[in-house]
């Protein structure tokens, strides 16, 4: 894969139309692209809204001002297609977000006493450090799958947030979420998947 | 005094270093009494850390194909000056 010494050349490049440019961004940015459309609209139309957002990306190229990233920039244009495809339809955003909220909590209630204290405590991990993790391929696969099974805006956070390393600003501002909403969403996917790690390190079975 | 469900609900504040000052001595006075929840915070740590390890998704070669040959064929349509 080409190597662009930094944001500015490969931006000059996209202008240019260069097709490994576009090759090297479609591969880097379209997984995200395709999380963030189906976060907003669901995955009927999804891809629907990233071709939409391509052409307003080639178009809007030469106007790119640098404020954010490249990546910030055409997550936003994702998003913008969406909501305004929305619109159009007029249906209402954030009725995913909502419902993520409602029906997910954190850990099964099962799990504590009617005193809040553990009533089927953490067990010993055998793998335990993020090095040995990513190293088994088996729990690697699990973790891939518990992603996978995420609804769309947990799996946006978790892809932008932990895998992107986007700012939780941005984020919010990509998907239109208040930070607030974006931290309980983040921690209930980050228990999911704790949850799905732990039920293949021991014999005790957590419903996912 | 907090209890075990209470932390398992500040487990990300906790990670992301997110808690007010007070709320922090509240969490660490837990963490010292109780092993359950250290190693519940110890394992969601981990978890953390590991999908910031992980590659994020990319499409496979055929997809990748797919787009850029929509792309270049839009670049063609609004300029047709441009070279592949």
């Amino acid at each position: 894969m080409t190597n662009y010494p930094n944001e500015q050349a490969l931006i000059k490049q996209l202008i240019s139309g260069d097709e490994q440019a576009y090759r090297h961004v479609v591969k880097n940015y379209q997984s995200s692209m395709l999380y963030v459309a189906r976060s907003i609209v669901g995955t009927s139309i999804a891809d629907e809204i990233v071709q939409d957002a391509w052409l307003s990306v080639i178009k809007a190229l030469p106007k790119f001002e640098g404020r954010s990233s490249l990546k910030t920039w055409i997550l936003r244009i994702v998003s913008n297609s969406a909501k305004s495809r929305l619109r159009k339809e007029s249906r209402q955003f954030a009725a995913g977000d909502a419902a993520d909220l409602e029906i997910l909590s954190s850990l099964p209630s099962e799990k504590f006493n009617d005193n809040g204290s553990w009533a089927t405590p953490p067990k010993h991990w055998d793998i335990a450090s993020p090095d040995a993790l990513i190293a088994s391929e088996e729990l690697n696969n699990i973790v891939r799958r518990a992603i996978d099974k995420l609804p769309s805006l947990q799996q946006s956070i978790v892809t932008l947030r932990e895998m992107e390393g986007l700012k939780m600003e941005d984020i919010c501002k990509i998907l239109e979420i208040s930070e607030s909403n974006s931290r309980v969403l983040l921690h209930r996917a980050r228990t999911k998947i704790w949850q799905a790690i732990d039920k293949h390190q021991g014999k005790e079975n957590v419903e996912l | 005094m907090l209890s075990c469900k209470d932390i398992s609900h500040l487990t990300s504040e906790i990670i992301d270093n997110e808690l007010s000052f007070s709320m922090r001595i509240k969490v660490k006075f837990h963490l010292f009494m109780c092993h359950s929840c250290r190693n519940f915070v110890k394992q969601m740590r981990a978890t953390a850390d590991t999908l910031k390890q992980l590659k994020p998704k990319q499409p496979n070669e055929d997809e990748i194909n797919q787009q850029v040959e929509k792309i270049m064929g839009v670049i063609k349509e609004l300029d047709p000056t441009k070279h592949k």
